[in-house]
């Protein structure tokens, strides 16, 4: 007896297009792809009883939020926008344009740096040990505190780009540079910004 | 006569869909992976400021968020408080949080633990300030102010 042969009947998958769109779409609601995005900070170490850093008064350039949002640089009342220039001209201040920097920055001695003489040369000097010290008050409002912060760290931004472009002939970016000259270049400004604790 | 037109009845050939599950799944899986889970849901209104020197913190599973500002719900008072998962956290109690929050993660990636500080713009710098001296004694050392573009 000849039997016809069965073939299994297929199943209709026009639907699974569907089901996979409401997958998707699933997704898209309940996840989110912002990436956070901030300043980064290191905190100092806690340290149960207070110790006093010993840092010569001319290294300091003092940066004061009052409860007005009110900034001084130095001894001087000051608006935001200058304080990018200011720091920056602090950051490189050495002792032989100290006339030239304006009576209210403090000047920092630059000191030779041995461990940068390989990339930049015998009499590479670094302004290693200024502080750019940053007191709020307790009434300050966060959002000046956040542009102040954004201001110095652009200073050290803008510094760093233009040695990388005048050393590398590149941009100061993980990118272009390896490891070494970004790191190079940071022992050449390093990021000394210490937000004291408020002042009540 | 003509040697092309053979008289049949032409119509649109169906167009094939067979695939199109197959293309709808690595749109999905692709973007499975490339976002994350939306997690908190923030019982403080949080309006981050603006700073054009941001840097993306890249590594999410190092990072634990806390966010800073004024209560959703007026029963909560006013005043600018501190969210950590999805519940406030009192000042006394950011150092066990913050301690129990390194201790949950790979051992590996405890010293590289960083939270990123989601604070409003309109918040005093007074709670910040004791905020960041918990931190400090919790030693999570990394931080990072949150901050739009």
């Amino acid at each position: 007896m000849a039997r016809k042969k069965r073939k299994a009947p297929s199943i209709n998958s026009s639907s699974s297009a569907d089901l996979a769109f409401t997958l998707l779409i699933f997704f898209l609601v309940v996840t989110s792809m912002d990436t956070d995005e901030g300043l980064t900070r290191l905190l100092p170490r806690w340290t149960e009883e207070q110790t006093d850093m010993e840092i010569k008064k001319r290294n300091i350039l003092n940066v004061l939020v009052n409860a007005n949002n009110d900034l001084m640089v130095g001894d001087n009342q000051s608006d935001v926008k200058d304080l990018r220039e200011k720091a920056k001209a602090f950051i490189t201040a050495t002792g032989e344009f100290a006339g030239d920097r304006g009576p209210e920055l403090h000047v920092v001695n630059p000191e030779k740096n041995p461990e940068l003489a390989r990339l930049f040369g015998q009499d590479t000097k670094t302004t290693k040990q200024h502080v750019i010290s940053l007191q709020s008050d307790y009434g300050t409002s966060y959002e000046m505190y956040i542009k102040v912060q954004n201001e110095l760290v652009a200073a050290y931004n803008e510094l760093r780009q233009d040695l990388a472009k005048e050393k590398f002939g590149k941009n100061y970016s993980e990118e272009e540079l390896d490891n070494d000259q970004i790191q190079a270049i940071k022992d050449y400004y390093p990021m000394n910004i210490s937000e004291a604790n408020a002042k009540y | 006569m003509s040697k092309f037109n053979k008289g049949e009845k032409r119509g649109m050939p169906e167009l094939n869909t067979s695939s199109l599950p197959d293309l709808v799944f690595s749109i999905l899986f692709f973007f499975m992976c490339i976002t994350h889970m939306r997690e908190d849901n923030p019982l403080v209104y949080v309006n981050t400021p603006r700073a054009d020197q941001v840097v993306k913190l890249e590594n999410k599973s190092l990072v634990t968020t806390v966010l800073v500002g004024r209560p959703k719900d007026k029963k909560y008072g006013v005043e600018s408080r501190i969210q950590f998962n999805d519940d406030f956290l009192e000042l006394e109690n950011v150092v066990p949080k913050m301690t129990q929050a390194r201790q949950s993660m790979k051992e590996a990636d405890q010293p590289k633990m960083q939270v990123s500080l989601k604070i409003d713009k309109d918040t005093k710098m007074g709670i910040v300030t004791e905020l960041k001296t918990q931190l400090r004694k919790a030693q999570t050392l990394k931080i990072s102010y949150s901050a739009k573009k």
